[in-house]
């Protein structure tokens, strides 16, 4: 099920490359079609088509301050992490779930007073399967972080 | 939006349609505000904002906060009740435009 853009609960992100989804062609258009699909929810699949839907939940102010503190000195790395490091940590902590998406289950698991990070193995297993979509839903999950009331403002 | 076709939405600024042409544009491309709006410049129509799902999760956050019982609708976190504020500022600003006469009696 697509869940709608939401302050306060799960949202559904669908990436840019599913075939399921019906976008146009010419670049402009397509990433004009996948804004207002962002904003909207309303996500252009093709008919008998099920897109792999990620969800989401906005960080809250203490995710936002334990991932900047683990970005500049990782407790697990003992130092700074590395771009990737920190896209991917940020995912592990917005991600909630994927629906259909083979058996893969999302699990999270505590980490610190608060904060719940989904399996590294899910973020290998998207990684896998779509190598820039981690890097897609990255960018939206640090956008929404920054300008959350993008709508009213 | 049932009510208009295309050509129209695309001048009234409507995200879901494609940028107006260059000979559209001629014509005047302008999301449309009420008469009387001194506001700033609409960048999109704002038929399309009002109806966005976060807008309208704003709007019902903002009816459950002026029965002051918010946490009946959800745990408010800080962007919810910016929303609220937001929201409320916007409902001032539209009864002080439907009823100047009302606003200032109130003062």
């Amino acid at each position: 099920m697509i869940k709608p853009p939401s302050l306060i609960h799960e949202f559904s992100l669908v990436y840019s490359e599913d075939p399921a989804l019906d976008l146009p062609s010419d670049p402009a258009e397509r990433e004009r079609a996948l804004k207002v699909a962002r904003e909207t929810g309303k996500w252009p699949i093709r008919e008998g088509q099920q897109p792999t839907m990620f969800h989401f939940r906005d960080l809250t102010r203490e995710e936002i301050g334990w991932w900047r503190g683990e970005c500049g000195h990782s407790t697990a790395l003992g130092r700074p992490l590395s771009d990737v490091e920190f896209n991917d940590l940020l995912v592990r902590i917005a991600l909630r779930g994927i629906d259909n998406f083979g058996s893969l289950k999302v699990e999270r698991k505590q980490v610190s007073k608060g904060i719940h990070l989904v399996n590294r193995d899910v973020i290998e297993a998207i990684y896998e399967a779509a190598p820039r979509a981690l890097g897609e839903f990255f960018d939206v999950i640090f956008v929404r972080m920054g300008e959350r009331l993008r709508p009213l403002s | 939006m049932k009510a208009t076709n295309s050509t129209q939405r695309q001048t009234m600024v409507c995200p879901y349609e494609a940028p107006p042409s260059d000979a559209l544009r001629a014509f005047g491309v302008k999301a449309p505000a009420p008469p009387g709006y001194t506001g700033p410049d609409l960048t999109v129509c704002p038929g399309y904002t009002t109806s966005l799902p976060e807008t309208i999760e704003v709007a019902r956050a903002w009816g459950w906060a002026e029965r002051g019982d918010l946490r009946a609708y959800c745990e408010p976190n800080d962007a919810v009740i910016d929303g609220v504020d937001i929201f409320a500022a916007a409902v001032a600003e539209l009864q002080d435009f439907k009823c100047p006469t009302c606003t200032q009696e109130r003062k």
